[in-house]
């Protein structure tokens, strides 16, 4: 048996902040700026009292009510967060009990961010080949705003709050829908992308909450979250380029044999400026972020989800998905296209 | 890209009219030499040169003139 990605739904806070609210906010950073480097309109911010499994449990409501499933019939769930409900217990496992899966259903939490989503498939492919489960619902959740400083434009401009839920379902095909796979990790980036203090290594203190300047004029504390931009995208360069090589190599594929790629979508200047590094034509590079801007690991789902309804997915294309950034962690995995159960597709 | 080219690109990143910078600018001095321009520069030099130039590196640039060196731009 192997897994087939047969349906997605996402959901999206209903607090929008857009780019003429941020140009308001930070007078010199005008509307037109930030969306140049960013390509973003629109960003949905959770409530302060709406979280992860929040999102998580709407996101997989809308599957349920699409038809392409039914909760007695999961019997897993991975959800990838970095913004938990609590330290423990799993968030994983609140979702099983407010969804109504059968307590029979094995369920996880996986902590990762840009490079979660293809994690979760290829731990959804495991567990599904492996005969562990024969329905898994994928989750990417996440409330990266809870970490932002209401002063810090480098990151308020780019991350969007968001869920997506994705079904991995058993079918009996003669070779893998979801693969081959391709991994990588490097913890020297981990002070690039980072909320330092709150967890076990640097308990939050009075000094830690205590915000500073930047000198870019962007303001916070330790206790929320820094990104180091230029750091990131050079990893980018130095790491996705290569990543794309090998995957395609693995699977003795060209790119002339991908039919769409879809990038972690974490602004449209990183991923313009890696399209044209790499050559992939305009129209097989899809981009959809304007809307939500960057949802960590729901990125490349609302994503796949709005080119099936822009009929970009025809059955049996083979889809390139690359996710890539905190950590540092990235992976890639190729999708041969099941129409059937993905409601809209061509 | 020629040299001259390349610091009209510079000129654009830091918001500068065409033809400002000639390389002996000190970086620290330039209003707009934020983050936004290091990616930018960062950018410019893999796109022109193949070059990966780090933010290290560019941290350790005082000039224009750094920069171009460090994005292997022929002088």
């Amino acid at each position: 048996m192997h897994a087939s990605l047969a349906a997605i739904e996402y959901f999206l806070p209903q607090r929008v902040v857009s780019t003429s609210d941020l140009a308001e906010e930070f007078p010199g950073w005008p509307v037109e700026k930030i969306d140049d480097k960013t390509g973003i309109r629109e960003r949905h911010i959770a409530a302060p009292e709406e979280c992860s499994s929040d999102l998580a449990v709407s996101a997989a409501r809308q599957l349920f009510e699409s038809g392409a499933c039914t909760p007695e019939s999961i019997d897993f769930v991975l959800l990838c967060t970095q913004s938990p409900d609590y330290f423990l217990p799993t968030t994983a496992c609140l979702v099983q009990d407010r969804l109504g899966i059968p307590t029979t259903a094995g369920a996880l939490d996986f902590n990762l961010g840009c490079s979660g989503y293809i994690y979760g498939l290829g731990l959804g492919q495991g567990l599904i080949s492996s005969g562990q489960a024969s329905n898994v619902l994928l989750i990417t959740a996440e409330t990266y705003s809870k970490f932002i400083h209401p002063r810090d434009k480098s990151v308020r401009t780019i991350f969007g709050d968001a869920a997506a839920a994705t079904l991995l379902t058993a079918v009996d095909s003669e070779s893998a829908l979801i693969g081959p796979f391709l991994y990588g990790t490097d913890g020297r980036g981990g002070p690039n992308l980072i909320v330092a203090t709150g967890g076990m290594r640097k308990p939050r203190t009075d000094q830690s909450a205590e915000p500073v300047e930047d000198e870019s004029g962007n303001v916070r504390s330790s206790d929320n979250l820094f990104m180091n931009g230029a750091e990131i995208f050079t990893f980018t360069l130095l790491t996705v380029p290569k990543t794309v090589c090998q995957l395609l190599a693995k699977a003795g594929l060209t790119m002339d044999d991908v039919d769409l790629v879809v990038f972690h979508q974490a602004n449209r200047y990183m991923l313009e400026h890696l399209r044209a590094k790499m050559n992939i034509p305009t129209a097989k590079f899809y981009v959809a972020m304007s809307h939500c801007g960057n949802t960590v690991s729901s990125t490349i789902p609302i994503a796949l989800k709005h080119a099936v309804s822009q009929g970009k997915l025809r059955d049996g294309a083979v889809v390139m998905l690359v996710g890539f950034g905190v950590g540092y962690s990235w992976g890639a995995t190729l999708v041969r296209w099941q129409s059937v159960g993905n409601h809209g597709a061509a | 890209m020629t040299r001259k080219q390349f610091l009209h690109s510079i000129d654009k990143l830091v918001e500068l009219p065409k033809g400002t910078l000639q390389g002996m600018e000190k970086l620290h001095e330039l209003e707009r030499w934020n983050s936004m321009a290091m990616i930018g520069f960062i950018a410019l030099a893999d796109t022109n040169n193949g070059v990966t130039v780090s933010p290290t590196q560019i941290m350790g640039c005082a000039t224009v003139a750094d920069l171009l060196k460090a994005a292997q731009v022929d002088n």
